[in-house]
């Protein structure tokens, strides 16, 4: 008897936990709706951005948000913040749980984008895509957009061009410094003639987040293509699948001379002193005050970090733009990256994904898109079909950029193209031992191209 | 041990039906124990054997993160004690784990010390002396990046002051890197060590320093010979928490450095986490996060037993 009440005592001590973890997921259950089609039930759509609260990232959504939810009242948007380290990391594990967020920032060139694919934990979004034929809209960054699986699964909703060098005219004139009629650089040396021009008059030469886990390695994505032929550089950009031939290799010696730039950057002291221990805000801040003659930055600055700057009387001058210069003739000409890596998608543990993917659709409409990312958020466009110059409010110092890519075109960039951790995550620290002559520009391309191999057989 | 004698006593003595009763009493209430400890362990086991468990098995597969893992038996590790990267991230960790530490508890001890003696101001240095290790590691090293900075950071004006040069670029040298993030760690460190060390100071009892004192002991013979044989238990548990902490100090090191320049400050928590979420390389990052598991459990086991063999009474 006192063993059969013994068993039973155990038998209910450890059903309880049991039964109220089972009663807790059904609970859990009972509210969720499968969310495949569009119906007129409330709906709360949760959408992640990048942070900070306030910033035009947040402030974009915000209003696409708004005009959404007018045009479908039973729809709430609830924003959800991810940081620039989370968003290609960690967020995998949460897109990947039941509490995965109906619209998921995913950098295109992240860990995150190719395992989800790889996984098939993305909803494909080619109705939508076809739908307001939003691939010819794009342009030719819808190409590397479509998977071998002949699906779309994220968009971008902007675009930004990176490696630009913001100039401070009043500090290079005191300086002696003239930037070239078409902007670019003529040479290495000529650049870091320039730097030492600048140090001499009292000016850090270029500011640059050395520290960054991104800003070493963009440098590479502006010289590659110039040191390389088109043919070369299109294998570097896919040859990293195991389905294309591999026709460049990595130790040749364009990449020795676009990683050989980079070395002599460092080495010609054209960077600001301990760029290696500070990050971008630091250089921008360095920028902003007047310290440094350039700053290695992107076109999202004069809408966010210059507007506030200005404001606020620590920016009392106008910067203009400059190209990083061509390691050789061997390639394309010098110009400008394109960036559209910030996309989005919809992870198939989305509680709404019909809703998710309408609410996706409209911020990549025309209309979203002239709403959120141009008028609100002081971003370029990812499409081609809104006119910028139509919107009196939107920074004109980007309106010039995208004339001038607009007149001399754009190179793609390595880094963003490439998965992450074959590109920027496992090239950025070398670079950063490159400039500190701890490691031969040799030795980097010799590792490149074994963690290409290994990449290639590891699938 | 009064409660088994008394229950044995009423045992003999009783009659044969309250006996029963007791007995019974006891057993429902030994049942009642061990069912109240259910929970306990179930949350035990969910959030710490579990998760354990998991790492463990996670070492032995190829996984990214997501889908299901692969079983490559012990690749993971011999991948790892082939990589250099790796090495050199547990001679970071050490260096970094067992100066800071070291300092910490040296430190700490000397300022248990001196306000323990009725230093003037005592009281007002309890608290200032506390309050690094309550500021929030990330805004700790947000003002100290700053500080070190070349140009405009204070430690450079400080030095400037002294007539010594201001450019100097500590976190941005792979050489000098580790010296900003080591002084960080001790400054952080120090306040927590220094207030269980001044508790056991202030334990020991008066009468025996004061006979050190009448019969001649300097103050570097009573600490010596006196304050330290007698707190040694607590300074030995307090650094091996130390260690402990400093070893997986994650937050400080990261927001600092990044790991960076290069790879010159990745400490083991940085190199499992850009394995695990840059890399996408979650089995090499368990297998590292399983062999630091394994040290720090061997920290943990000598400090306890250094601790017990050090007590004195």
């Amino acid at each position: 008897m006192l063993r059969k009440s013994n068993s039973r005592l155990w038998g209910i001590a450890a059903s309880l936990p049991i039964a109220a973890l089972v009663l807790a997921g059904c609970a859990a259950d009972a509210g969720t709706d499968t969310g495949d089609a569009l119906t007129d039930d409330p709906v709360t759509l949760v959408v992640q951005f990048e942070v900070p609260e306030d910033g035009p990232d947040a402030r974009a959504w915000r209003a696409v948000a708004d005009a959404f939810t007018e045009a479908n009242p039973n729809v709430t948007i609830e924003l959800s913040g991810i940081t620039n380290e989370a968003k290609g990391g960690p967020n995998l594990q949460v897109l990947t749980s039941s509490e995965a967020p109906d619209i998921a920032l995913i950098p295109l060139n992240s860990n995150v984008y190719t395992q989800m694919v790889r996984a098939g934990e993305l909803v494909p979004l080619n109705d939508i895509f076809e739908e307001d034929n939003f691939p010819t809209r794009l342009g030719p960054p819808a190409a590397a957009l479509l998977q071998a699986d002949g699906n779309y699964y994220a968009a971008p909703n902007t675009v930004a061009y990176y490696n630009l060098l913001w100039t401070n005219p009043d500090a290079l004139a005191a300086a002696g410094v003239t930037v070239p009629e078409n902007r670019v650089f003529e040479s290495p040396a000529a650049l870091i003639e320039a730097g030492e021009k600048c140090k001499a008059a009292g000016y850090a030469g270029l500011a640059i987040g050395g520290g960054t886990n991104y800003q070493a390695s963009w440098m590479f994505d502006a010289a590659l293509p110039t040191a390389v032929s088109a043919t070369d550089f299109n294998n570097y950009l896919s040859s990293w699948k195991s389905n294309v031939n591999v026709t460049a290799d990595y130790t040749a010696p364009g990449v020795v001379a676009a990683l050989d730039a980079l070395g002599s950057y460092a080495a010609g002291g054209l960077y600001q002193d301990g760029y290696l221990g500070q990050d971008g805000p630091a250089a921008e801040a360095l920028f902003t005050t007047g310290g440094a003659c350039m700053l290695l930055s992107g076109s999202w600055l004069p809408g966010g970090t210059f507007a506030a700057a200005t404001e606020s009387g620590e920016m009392t001058f106008t910067p203009s733009f400059a190209v990083l210069p061509p390691v050789s003739d061997a390639g394309a000409p010098s110009r400008l990256t394109p960036y559209y890596g910030n996309a989005y998608g919809v992870p198939k543990q989305a509680k709404n994904p019909a809703w998710a993917k309408k609410l996706l659709q409209y911020y990549i409409s025309d209309a979203g898109q002239l709403l959120g990312a141009v008028q609100v958020g002081g971003f370029l466009p990812a499409v081609t079909t809104v006119d910028i110059n139509t919107v009196d409010t939107f920074p004109p110092l980007v309106k010039e950029i995208v004339a001038y890519v607009a007149e001399n075109g754009s190179n793609s960039g390595w880094t963003s193209e490439v998965p992450g951790a074959f590109g920027q995550t496992f090239l950025n620290p070398l670079i950063q031992q490159l400039q500190e002559g701890r490691i031969t520009s040799q030795e980097i391309a010799e590792l490149q191209q074994a963690e290409l191999e290994k990449v290639r057989a590891e699938g | 041990m009064t409660d088994l004698k008394d229950k044995k006593n009423s045992k003999q003595s009783s009659p044969s039906k309250p006996v029963k009763s007791t007995i019974g009493l006891a057993a429902t209430n030994r049942k009642w124990a061990i069912a109240s400890l259910v929970p306990v362990f179930l949350l035990l086991f969910l959030f710490l054997a579990l998760p354990a468990v998991n790492s463990i098995w996670l070492s032995f597969n190829k996984w990214p993160g997501i889908g299901t893992p692969e079983f490559i038996g012990l690749r993971n590790y011999e991948t790892l004690f082939t990589e250099d990267r790796f090495a050199e991230s547990v001679r970071i960790t050490l260096l970094y784990s067992f100066v800071a530490s070291f300092f910490i508890v040296g430190i700490a001890l000397l300022l248990a010390v001196a306000v323990s003696s009725n230093l003037k101001g005592s009281k007002f240095y309890r608290v200032i002396w506390f309050f690094p290790g309550v500021a929030p590691p990330t805004a700790v090293a947000i003002f100290w990046s700053l500080s070190f900075q070349p140009n405009f950071g204070a430690v450079n004006a400080i030095l400037g002051f002294f007539g010594l040069p201001t450019d100097n670029q500590w976190l941005a040298q792979s050489a000098t890197v580790m010296f900003p993030v080591i002084f960080v760690g001790i400054w952080v460190g120090v306040g927590f060590a220094f207030l269980v060390l001044l508790g056991a100071v202030e334990g020991i009892d008066v009468s025996l320093r004061e006979a050190a004192r009448i019969d001649g002991a300097s103050q570097r013979q009573q600490l010596f010979q006196i304050i330290i044989p007698l707190i040694a238990p607590v300074m030995f548990t307090i650094l091996t928490l130390q260690l402990i902490w400093n070893f997986n100090g994650f937050n400080l090191v990261f927001a600092m450095t990044q790991g960076g320049p290069g790879r010159s400050s990745e400490i083991l928590p940085i190199f499992t986490y850009v394995e695990a979420f840059r890399y996408g390389r979650f089995g090499p990052a368990s297998a590292a996060a399983v062999m630091a598991g394994v040290f720090l459990l061997i920290i943990g086991w000598l400090g306890i037993r250094l601790s017990r063999s050090r007590q004195v009474d």
